[in-house]
């Protein structure tokens, strides 16, 4: 009777087809009911986990970036306060936007030079996702910073708003290359001296090239504005070659 | 009890395959992985975390790949690995609490874990201290307690005892093995005697291959007579010592006891030894024999590739072919 019934039932498996990708679906499906129902006792939402995270985390290299772009900012209206030229307004604003790129790359990089990254990556939020938040968030207070810039300098020096987002937009975004560049190198992995010695070497350039007078030309202006394309193209390249690096471990373990 | 299988594992980094098409399944119990250093161990164990993306093959959970399961993976596993990265500056309970945010464990929650996890570790007199004022042996028991925190039931430990002393290593085992009885625990070392005391199953890695498998029992039986003891003097010793591999050298006066690990009898006067598996590793890291790891296929079945040019299969449960 059973060998009966046993034949049966593998006759019936047989003639029943089961579509492999409905069984992997359905599998998956109940892998996550019972994760959700094992995950009652996980924070309510994903704010509230960022915000604890927030709360909790290292937060000196961030402030000292923030203060870093408040003293620039003091710095640049002392100089009105002072009675600087246009000229002058404009060669502190180059390095000083070079400069908050820079800081804001070492930010990033203290994600990967302290040894956390590969035991956040096995946390709620993946490395990925940390390091999104945290680009996000530096986008914010670089734009913020740079747009009180400008406008600062395109009100009190009676300046033109996008010849000055040029000025600003162009070495920021050539220090954030350049800096994000030294991060991505497999021998500088982990070392934030060598981004910090990018981000100086740009800055000094932003600098030196503040002095040069044909960088003030109108026939200059296609050079910036190609300047700018360029920069933000490389640099947008960049962000996914470090999220491919972060997605495949690459970047995250210190040896 | 969550299965997880390695399917045609495989990483490579440019020129070098740190693991070489590995297949294996892990299911409930603590599963010790042996290994010298460049074994691969690390990075099988950052492979299975979700930390590094295999260049081929697949890591399942319960018949589903881990990058696909994403969080509900991660909340699954407590992972602490080899080079163990910590904020020098804050205290212990302030880093058990970056943790437990990162894990997304509620704060009420994570106070109680916390709490109970420094009594386990035995760091609750030095909770609020300073990390960078931690011994190496203390940073290590926090990694420990870190894993901890979400209840895993995955647990994955790499080189979990470096930097302990005997007492430190003696709770260590003790804590993993209560641990190993709901839950699967991975454990890499290349110190024996961590998982002599501990592992339901061995799993032995050599160059990117899991070479063997199988129980402390079912690798003595297989490996055989390997294990000699013979007491010679100096000389013979010397000469002996270049020729086998010895586990262990004694001085007694004018001779010297050496403990051989060799498939052949090393002398004329030599005993046979029963082989601890210290002698099996010894033996099969120093030379890998088609004889020692062919084996019948089953669920602890582990590939070695085609570098012998033979079958060999890695069980050492089912015996030869």
């Amino acid at each position: 009777m059973e060998k009966e019934l046993k034949l049966m039932f593998d006759q019936a498996d047989r003639e029943i087809p089961v579509s492999g990708r409905r069984k992997g679906e359905a599998k998956e499906a109940l892998f996550r009911f019972e994760a959700r129902d094992r995950c009652t006792d996980i924070c309510g939402s994903r704010i509230q986990v960022v915000q604890n995270c927030m709360y909790y985390m290292d937060k000196r290299i961030w402030a000292a970036g923030t203060a870093a772009d408040f003293l620039l900012a003091v710095i640049f209206m002392a100089m009105r306060y002072y009675g600087a030229s246009a000229g002058d307004a404009v060669g502190f604003l180059m390095p000083a936007a070079a400069f908050s790129g820079a800081v804001s790359i070492l930010v990033l990089s203290g994600m990967f030079s302290d040894g956390m990254a590969e035991l956040s990556d096995t946390c709620y939020f993946s490395t990925k996702q940390l390091a999104c938040m945290e680009m996000l968030l530096l986008g914010a207070v670089n734009l913020t910073f740079l747009l009180f810039l400008i406008f600062f300098a395109g009100v009190q020096w009676e300046l033109p708003f996008v010849q000055t987002g040029m000025y600003a937009g162009v070495p920021f975004l050539f220090s954030t290359v350049l800096c994000m560049g030294t991060l991505l190198m497999e021998k500088f992995r982990n070392k934030p001296y060598a981004v910090t010695a990018a981000g100086m070497l740009s800055s000094a350039g932003a600098f030196g090239a503040s002095f040069v007078p044909e960088m003030y030309a109108a026939y200059a202006a296609f050079a910036w504005g190609a300047g700018a394309a360029a920069g933000g193209i490389i640099l947008i390249f960049q962000i996914r070659l470090l999220l491919r690096k972060i997605g495949k471990g690459e970047i995250l373990c210190t040896e | 009890m969550h299965r997880i299988e390695l399917i045609g594992l495989e990483k490579k980094y440019r020129e070098k395959t740190a693991v070489q098409c590995v297949d294996f399944c892990f299911e409930s119990g603590v599963y010790g992985l042996l290994g010298e250093n460049g074994a691969g161990k690390t990075t099988l164990l950052r492979m299975i975390s979700g930390i590094a993306e295999p260049t081929k093959g697949e890591v399942r959970c319960d018949g589903i790949g881990i990058r696909r399961l994403g969080k509900e993976y991660r909340a699954l596993l407590g992972y602490l690995p080899q080079e163990f990265g910590y904020y020098r500056d804050f205290t212990a309970v302030r880093f058990l609490r970056y943790m437990a945010a990162l894990k997304a464990l509620p704060k009420k929650r994570a106070e109680q874990k916390i709490e109970e996890l420094l009594d386990i570790v035995g760091l609750a007199p030095y909770k609020k201290q300073k990390l960078k004022t931690y011994s190496g042996g203390m940073i290590r028991r926090l990694g420990i307690a870190q894993a901890l925190l979400n209840d895993p039931e995955i647990l994955i430990l790499d080189e979990p005892t470096a930097g302990l002393d005997p007492k430190e290593r003696v709770r260590f085992r003790n804590i993993i093995s209560s641990l190993g009885k709901e839950r699967t625990v991975l454990l890499s070392t290349h110190i024996v005697s961590d998982v002599d005391y501990i592992a339901d199953q061995i799993l032995m890695m050599k160059e990117g291959k899991i070479i063997c498998s199988g129980s402390q029992e079912e690798l003595a039986a297989a490996a055989g007579q390997i294990a000699w003891i013979c007491i010679v003097p100096r000389e013979t010793a010397e000469k002996l010592s270049e020729k086998y591999i010895v586990s262990n050298l004694k001085n007694r006066g004018s001779e010297v006891e050496l403990r051989i690990v060799s498939d052949q009898k090393p002398a004329p006067d030599a005993a046979p030894a029963g082989p601890a598996l210290e002698d099996i590793y010894l033996y099969l890291t120093g030379n890998v024999t088609e004889s020692l790891c062919a084996g019948s296929a089953g669920s602890m079945r582990a590939d070695t590739g085609a570098d012998t040019g033979a079958d060999t299969r890695g069980d050492m449960s089912g015996g030869e072919e």
